[in-house]
């Protein structure tokens, strides 16, 4: 459906990748400065890259060896930018009504109000864009976008400065919408819910190369590098040394000298007994053993016992902080209010805590 | 009022708007040029246009003469192939004001296209309008204030003129003699009632046109 191939050197900075997006709704995550905004920008046609290649359903937009590169009042994107930017000058309505073209004015007409009705904008019709609030003016800018009828609509944090309530229901109005029109679209974020709640294919970037791409339970507890493992919160990344392979079982023993712990993780192909490996677990996998309950036999001797040495608060769940042997803490583990309740867990407490191998994801070596 | 000193305010209007509106036309193109393009040698067309701001108006009269006058570099060539000269025509005092009121309009233009948001001139292309569109319908509304104000003050300037005028166009009574040098030949032949009634009105216009002025680029209009 849309296939990339770009590069742009800007000195400090050069953007450098090749993406082939299937799906409806492709999520660009990555961190500010990854080169997200600017992937956007070589797609519209406000950048024009080095070199590369881009096509949107069968349309070249720019292909350097061919010569192509169609000016951006030609390409049919329709973009929408974390600021509404609406015409100050023209109502809701002739905002909307701006980029259609080639219709007779009662049919434009009509286009504009279903539009105003399917983005709940209804009686805002003559109001200027300053008489509005933020959701209604991110909801007339989406609405201006989509009503031109784009091949392609690229949003870039569109609604990262409006509050949260407001930021969830556009979520859903985009989603809504997009699934309507089939119209297949790129979102811009670097909020991981956001993502989350979005994406149909997730591309994570990092420093102008594409980390990662994949649906989002992939990146989620697959990640395939250190980087994207640490964008998405996995928190508990190690480094250690095979000790011993026990291939029936699919288990290796792994000893992390950093930290001064042995852990059992799933093996792979290719393990050498001596070689080294990075492997992660998300701190909602990590649980608390009550003191009274027998242990599991599936815990595959990943029980630690230590000691809890900070609590933190997050909203929905607290994040405790456990310490094993030495000077800084070991894990991070994220545990539900409710459950966080029932276990009357303080500081300097001490604890057993265990996961099983297979909540363990092996990061691929040489990432 | 005096039959000649009618003439001289008629004359002046007439030079003043013929100026303007060729000072919009052309202001309002070549402050967009300035403001959006990059180009080779945009800096000394920026120069060349502003020049005539700082210039005593003599050195502009005289720049003049030597391009338009009938042995002038387009003046020669203008008179070989029809036979007609600007010189000490009412043409010449039009060309001579819009040439002395052109960069003021150009500034105040200029900064008013280059404050329109740069994002609504994106969001213009990516919505399908071309350049020429998005200059209709998205730029110029959004610095019509400019545009007017700067119109406001190129007229104002334009009713002003008197050196560059008096250097192409002369001081040819009932032919070429705008209210500024109609006002210094009474003064100099001591004729004070009609210099005074010409240097009141003179006055009251000029104040009338910034009291409009300061009131478009405060709130519009």
């Amino acid at each position: 459906m849309i296939e990339i191939r770009v590069e742009k050197d800007l000195g400090k900075f050069s953007l450098n990748f090749s993406l082939n997006l299937q799906k409806a709704v492709t999520v660009l995550f990555g961190p500010s400065g990854s080169g997200k905004t600017l992937t956007l920008n070589t797609i519209a046609g406000l950048v024009e890259p080095d070199s590369g290649m881009i096509r949107v359903n069968g349309t070249v937009y720019f292909d350097k060896k061919g010569g192509v590169n169609l000016p951006i009042h030609r390409r049919r994107v329709g973009y929408v930018f974390q600021e509404p930017s609406l015409f100050p000058h023209m109502t809701v309505f002739e905002n909307i009504a701006y980029g259609i073209s080639g219709l007779p004015s009662m049919e434009k007409k009509q286009k504009v109000n279903r539009m105003i009705e399917r983005m709940r904008l209804g009686g805002l019709e003559k109001s200027l864009p300053h008489q509005i609030s933020g959701g209604q003016k991110q909801r007339t800018a989406l609405a201006r976008a989509l009503a031109a009828s784009p091949l392609l609509l690229l949003l870039d944090e569109p609604f990262a400065s409006l509050d949260n309530p407001v930021r969830e229901k556009l979520r859903l109005d985009l989603l809504r919408i997009g699934k309507e029109d089939r119209t297949p679209l790129i979102f811009v974020t670097h909020d991981v819910e956001e993502a989350f709640v979005l994406a149909e294919e997730l591309v994570v970037l990092n420093e102008g190369s594409v980390e990662q791409t994949g649906n989002k339970e992939d990146i989620f507890y697959r990640p395939q590098t250190h980087k994207v493992a640490k964008f998405f919160g996995v928190k508990n990344i190690f480094r250690g040394k095979i000790m011993e392979i026990h291939a029936e079982e699919k288990v290796v023993n792994v000893w992390v000298e950093e930290k001064g712990f042995q852990v059992s993780i799933p093996y792979r192909e290719g393990a050498v007994v001596g070689n080294w490996v990075r492997f992660c677990i998300r701190p909602e996998e990590i649980m608390i053993l009550k003191e009274e309950r027998p242990v599991k036999q599936s815990l595959n001797g990943n029980i630690f016992t230590g000691e809890i040495i900070r609590i933190v608060e997050k909203g929905a769940e607290h994040a405790l902080f456990f310490k094993q042997s030495q000077d800084d803490y070991d894990f991070e583990i994220f545990v539900p209010n409710l459950a966080y309740r029932s276990l009357r867990i303080r500081e300097r407490q001490h604890v057993r805590v265990a996961f099983k191998w297979e909540s363990i994801w092996v990061i691929p070596e040489g990432k | 009022m005096d039959e000649s000193v009618l003439f001289s305010v008629r004359l002046s209007l007439q030079v003043a708007i013929a100026a303007t509106v060729w000072v919009v036309l052309v202001g309002t193109g070549m402050s967009f040029i300035l403001a959006r393009k990059s180009f080779r040698g945009k800096e000394i067309l920026d120069i060349l246009l502003t020049l005539p701001l700082v210039l005593p108006p003599t050195v502009t009269g005289y720049y003049l003469i030597l391009f338009m006058g009938r042995n002038g570099l387009l003046g020669n060539a203008l008179f070989r192939w029809t036979g007609w000269s600007i010189m000490f025509t009412w043409y010449a005092a039009v060309l001579a004001s819009f040439i002395v009121a052109l960069p003021l309009m150009i500034k105040t233009t200029r900064a008013a296209i280059e404050s329109v948001d740069q994002n609504l001139i994106k969001v213009s292309y990516t919505l399908g309008h071309g350049e020429l569109k998005t200059f209709f319908k998205v730029i110029l509304p959004l610095s019509k204030k400019g545009i007017i104000a700067g119109a406001v003050l190129s007229f104002a300037r334009a009713m002003g003129e008197f050196g560059a005028t008096l250097m192409v166009a002369g001081n040819i009574p009932g032919k070429t003699n705008t209210m500024p040098i109609a006002i210094y030949t009474s003064a100099s032949s001591g004729d004070w009632s009609k210099a005074n009634m010409m240097v009141i009105f003179f006055t009251l216009v000029s104040a009338a046109f910034l009291y409009i002025a300061n009131r478009l680029s405060k709130k519009g209009f």
